[in-house]
C-alpha cells in the first residue's frame, strides 16, 4: 500500500510535507539560533538579519520558538492519535465477536465520549489529572477513539458477515483465525484512513488546547502558544500570526491529503492488478 | 446407515415484530452417496435448514445427527472439533463473495487444510484443481481475476479438498451460463457416484431435477413432500408442489398451464391466509 | 405494419459489440431474445430504447419505432416516445423503485406526467394500473421495502404501462425471482399482450422462459445472432449448434428428463 500510496503525485507531496516536519521536530530544538526561553531587549520587534521572524512581546525569537515548539506539537499529535487507534480499534473488532453485553457496553460509551464535547472535556480532564502535555493528549485521543471504534467495528462486521467468512467457519476456523486471516486485512485501508485524518485532527487540538494554555506551560514554546501570543499584539506585528498558521495549516492539509491518498489506493486489490490482464473466459 | 438424520427439527429467529417460525418439525434423511433436491422459495425455511446442519443457527428442537452423533446440543468447541474433521461443507450460492477477495486462489484452496493442520498441502490443492479442470495457473491469481464458472469451480474445489462425505449446495449453478452450468453438474454426478452424498438447496425444481434421486419440497417452513424425483415431478401431491411443476419453464410444454396456475395459487393463498 | 423494426442494427464501443439485429415487432406480438450476459441481448434492448451507455453508439443499420426512424429523433422526441410508446422493465426492480416514496405515487407520477391526469382520474387510473398488474389496492399506499420481488416487479410492470405504450421491453425480468414468482410475471404479461394488445420484447438467458411466451425467437452468442425463427421450428429443428447446446441442457438436466411429451 505505501509503494502504492507513493506512486501518486498526491501521496508524494503529502509524504514530502509529512517527512519536513518530522525532520523539524527531530532537529528543530538543535537547530534554533537563539534559546526559545530569553528574552531580549528587542520586544516585539520585526523581522530582521538577527531575528528572523522578530521577537515576541518578551523579546524572544519566535523563529527559535517556533522550531523548538515543533517537536511538542508533533509529539502531541503522534499521542493522540496512537491513544485513539488502540483505544478504538481493538474493543471495535472484539465488539463484533465477544458477546451482545460486551458489544452493548462498548456502543454505549463510544456514544457517550461522542456526546460529550471534546476541548470543555479536555479542560475538565486535566484539571483533574493535573496539567501536562501526556494527560491533555491522552484525553483528546479517548475522546477520538470512537472513530477509529465506528470504523473498525463496521468493516469487521461487513466482513464478520460475508460467505467466506462462513466458509472458514465451516471449516473449523476459531474466531482468532478469522481475525488474522481475514478481518484484519479489511479494516486496515479504513482505519489508515482515518489513521492520517486524525492526525490532522490531533494537530489542530494540540495547537488549540496549547493555544488555550491547557497543556503545555508557558513559557515552554509550541506551536499554538506562539500563535496565541502573535494574536494578542496584532496591531504591532499585524502579519506574525500567519507564519504559525501556516506550518499548521499545511501539516494538517499534508495529513488529510494523506488520507485521500490511502483511500485511494486501498480499493479491491484486483482492480489494481487489472493491468496483468488476466480475464480468460476460457474453460 | 444413513450419513444424516434430522428428525422434528424446529428453528425460530427472534424478530422485532415477534418469533419467526422457520422449520416445523423438519424430517430428512440422506444416506451416503445419495443425492436429495430441497426445493423451496425464498423464506421457505431452505436456507435455514442448510445453517441448522452446518452449525450456523441453533434449532429449538429436534435432532440433526451427522455420523452417529446428535450435534443439535453441540457447544462451540464440539462444533470445531466436528467441523475440522471436514466431514461436511458447503458450497454458497455467489462463489464471488465466497471466496476473500485479498486472497489468491491458493490461498483460499489451502486454508481449510491450514485450519485442519493437514500435511502437503501444495500436493492436495493441485490434485483438488485437477479435478475440477482448472489450470494450475491460476493459482496465484485472485478471485476478482477469475470468470464466474471459474470461481464456481473454485468454491467447489474447496468444499472438496478435506474430502468431505455430506456436501450442502446451494443454488450452486444458478449464476452459471449453459456451458459452465453443465461442467459443475457433470462434476456432482461423479462426485456423488464415488460415495459422496449431496444436498442441493434451489428454489428451481428444474436446476435440480437432473441429479437428484429424491426431492424435498420445503413451504412455510414445512417439509410438504419427500419422495424420488421422477415420482414428485410426475405425481405431486402438494398444491404448493404442483404448482413448482406447473410453473417450471420447460422446452416443451408452453403456456398450457396458465389457468390452472392461476388456480393453485388461490388454493395456496387461501390455505395461507387461513393458518 | 410493425411497430418496431430493427434493420441490421449495430452497436459499438471502441469496436463493434452487436454486429447485426433485424426483427420486426408486430403490434401484440412476442419477439424473444435469447443468449448469457454479453451476448448483445441487453445492448440491442437499450439501442432501441434510445438509452445507450455512455459511449456506445448505433453504428449502423436502423431502427424503426412506430413509424419514426430514430436516428433523426432530437432528445425531445425521445422523452416523449419513451413510456408513452415504449417501455421497459428490468431484471432488479428494487432499484428502479424510490425507497422512499410510496408505489401509488409513483404510478401516478407517470400518468400524470405522460398524460396529464389530474387528482380524481389520476387516482382512479393508478388503482386499475395495480389491479391489472394483480395487486391489491393496499399496495397504492405501501413502500418499496414492504414489498416482496415479485410485488416490486409487479408494481415496476404497472409504473410502465402507466402510460399506455406499445411495447414493452421485458429484459431479464423474472431472473432473480423464485420459479413460482417467476410464472406468476410470464402469465401476467401474456395476459396484458392479450387484453391490451401490448407488443412484447422478452429477453432472458433461458429459452425455456422465452419459449413460454414468445412466437419469434432471436438466438444471440457473443454479439451474433446465431439463429432466429419461429419458437416451434428453433425448439425442434435447431440449425445452429449452439441453440442445441441450451435444448441439450433442458433436456438432460430439466424437468423434461422426467416429464412425458405430449
Amino acid at each position: 500500500m505505501v509503494r502504492r500510496a507513493l506512486a501518486l503525485p498526491s501521496g508524494r507531496i503529502a509524504a514530502g510535507i509529512l517527512a519536513a516536519i518530522a525532520l523539524l521536530a527531530i532537529l528543530g530544538p538543535f537547530l534554533a539560533p537563539y534559546d526559545p526561553l530569553a528574552g531580549g531587549a528587542e520586544i516585539l520587534a520585526g523581522p530582521s538579519g538577527a531575528h528572523w521572524l522578530g521577537t515576541d512581546y518578551l523579546g524572544r525569537d519566535v523563529f527559535s520558538r517556533l522550531l523548538d515548539g515543533s517537536r511538542v506539537s508533533v509529539l502531541g499529535s503522534v499521542q493522540v492519535s496512537l491513544v485513539a487507534l488502540i483505544a478504538g480499534v481493538i474493543p471495535g473488532i472484539l465488539s463484533v465477536y465477544l458477546g451482545p453485553a460486551f458489544e452493548w457496553v462498548t456502543l454505549r460509551l463510544a456514544d457517550t465520549l461522542i456526546a460529550l464535547p471534546f476541548l470543555v472535556f479536555a479542560v475538565a480532564v486535566t484539571a483533574l489529572l493535573g496539567n501536562g502535555i501526556p494527560q491533555a493528549m491522552f484525553t483528546v485521543g479517548i475522546m477520538i477513539s470512537p472513530l477509529f471504534f465506528r470504523v473498525s467495528r463496521a468493516a469487521t462486521l461487513s466482513v464478520a458477515r460475508s460467505p467466506y467468512v462462513e466458509a472458514a467457519l465451516i471449516s473449523g476456523a476459531s474466531i482468532g483465525w478469522v481475525v488474522r486471516k481475514h478481518v484484519w486485512v479489511k479494516v486496515l485501508p479504513p482505519v489508515a484512513v482515518a489513521l492520517a485524518n486524525t492526525a490532522g485532527v490531533g494537530f489542530v487540538v494540540v495547537s488549540s488546547l496549547t493555544f488555550l494554555g491547557i497543556g503545555v506551560q508557558p513559557p515552554a514554546p509550541t506551536w499554538g502558544g506562539v500563535l496565541a501570543a502573535d494574536l494578542g499584539y496584532l496591531s504591532f506585528r499585524p502579519w506574525a500570526p500567519l507564519v504559525p498558521t501556516a506550518l499548521i495549516m499545511a501539516t494538517v492539509w499534508a495529513c488529510n491529503l494523506l488520507a485521500d491518498v490511502i483511500r485511494d489506493v486501498s480499493g479491491p486489490t484486483f482492480l489494481l492488478r487489472r493491468g496483468r490482464n488476466v480475464h480468460s473466459q476460457s474453460a | 446407515m444413513s450419513l444424516l438424520e434430522i428428525s422434528d427439527l424446529d428453528v425460530h429467529y427472534r424478530r422485532r415484530t415477534g418469533r419467526l417460525h422457520a422449520l416445523r418439525s423438519a424430517s430428512l434423511s440422506l444416506s451416503p452417496g445419495e443425492t436429495v433436491g430441497i426445493i423451496g422459495e425464498t423464506g421457505s425455511g431452505k436456507s435455514t435448514l442448510a445453517r441448522a446442519i452446518l452449525g450456523l443457527v441453533r434449532p429449538s428442537a429436534g435432532k440433526i445427527v451427522i455420523d452417529g452423533a446428535d450435534v443439535a446440543a453441540f457447544t462451540p468447541r464440539q462444533w470445531r472439533e466436528l467441523r475440522r474433521r471436514g466431514t461436511v461443507q458447503y458450497v454458497f450460492q455467489d462463489p464471488l463473495r465466497s471466496l476473500d477477495p485479498d486472497l489468491t486462489i491458493f490461498d483460499s484452496l489451502a486454508e481449510p487444510l491450514r485450519i485442519h493442520g493437514s500435511a502437503d498441502i501444495p500436493d492436495k490443492v493441485h490434485k483438488i484443481l485437477a479435478r475440477v479442470r482448472l489450470e494450475q495457473v491460476l493459482l496465484d491469481r485472485l478471485p476478482g481475476e477469475l470468470s464466474g464458472g471459474q470461481r464456481q469451480r473454485v468454491a467447489v474445489a474447496r468444499a472438496l479438498i478435506t474430502e468431505p462425505r455430506l456436501v450442502l449446495l446451494d443454488e450452486p449453478v444458478s449464476a452459471l451460463d449453459s456451458a459452465n452450468r453443465v461442467q459443475i453438474l457433470e462434476l456432482l454426478k461423479q462426485l456423488r457416484d464415488a460415495g459422496t452424498a449431496l444436498l442441493f438447496i434451489s428454489h428451481d425444481l428444474g436446476s435440480v431435477a437432473g441429479v437428484a434421486d429424491r426431492i424435498a419440497v420445503l413451504y412455510r417452513g414445512e417439509i410438504v413432500e419427500d419422495r424420488a424425483a421422477a415420482s414428485v415431478i410426475n405425481e405431486p401431491a402438494h398444491p404448493y408442489t404442483k404448482l413448482l411443476v406447473s410453473s417450471a419453464p420447460t422446452l416443451r410444454s408452453a403456456a398450457a398451464g396458465r389457468a390452472a396456475r392461476s388456480e393453485l395459487r388461490n388454493l395456496l393463498d387461501l390455505e395461507g391466509a387461513s393458518a | 405494419m410493425s411497430i418496431l423494426s430493427l434493420r441490421d442494427v449495430r452497436v459499438s464501443l471502441d469496436r463493434e459489440i452487436v454486429h447485426g439485429v433485424t426483427f420486426d415487432l408486430e403490434p401484440g406480438g412476442v419477439v424473444g431474445i435469447v443468449g448469457e450476459s454479453g451476448s448483445g441481448k441487453t445492448l440491442t434492448c437499450r439501442a432501441a430504447l434510445g438509452i445507450l451507455p455512455e459511449g456506445f453508439t448505433v453504428s449502423g443499420g436502423s431502427i424503426s419505432l412506430d413509424g419514426h426512424d430514430v436516428a433523426s429523433l432530437s432528445s425531445k422526441q425521445w422523452t416523449a416516445l419513451r413510456g408513452s410508446t415504449i417501455s421497459a422493465v428490468f431484471q432488479d426492480p428494487a432499484s428502479y423503485l424510490n425507497p422512499s416514496l410510496t408505489i401509488g405515487s409513483q404510478i401516478a407520477e407517470v400518468a400524470q406526467v405522460k398524460l396529464g391526469l389530474r387528482r380524481r382520474a389520476l387516482k382512479a387510473r393508478t388503482l386499475q394500473l395495480l389491479d391489472a398488474v394483480r395487486l391489491s389496492s393496499a399496495v397504492h399506499g405501501q413502500y418499496p421495502h414492504e414489498l416482496s420481488g415479485g410485488m416490486l416487479q409487479r408494481a415496476l410492470i404497472a409504473t410502465a404501462i402507466a402510460a399506455e405504450p406499445k411495447i414493452l421491453i421485458a429484459d431479464e425480468a423474472t431472473t432473480a425471482l423464485d420459479v413460482t414468482v417467476q410464472a406468476e410475471i410470464l402469465d401476467l404479461l401474456a395476459e396484458l399482450r392479450e387484453s391490451t394488445g401490448l407488443a412484447l420484447v422478452v429477453v432472458s438467458h433461458d429459452l425455456a422462459v422465452v419459449a413460454q411466451v414468445c412466437d419469434e425467437v432471436l438466438v444471440m452468442r457473443a454479439g451474433e445472432v446465431v439463429e432466429q425463427g419461429p419458437v416451434e421450428k428453433i425448439l425442434y429443428r435447431p440449425d445452429h449448434e449452439y441453440t442445441r447446446l441450451l435444448i441439450e441442457e433442458h433436456e438432460s438436466y430439466g424437468l423434461e428428463r422426467y416429464l412425458v411429451t405430449p
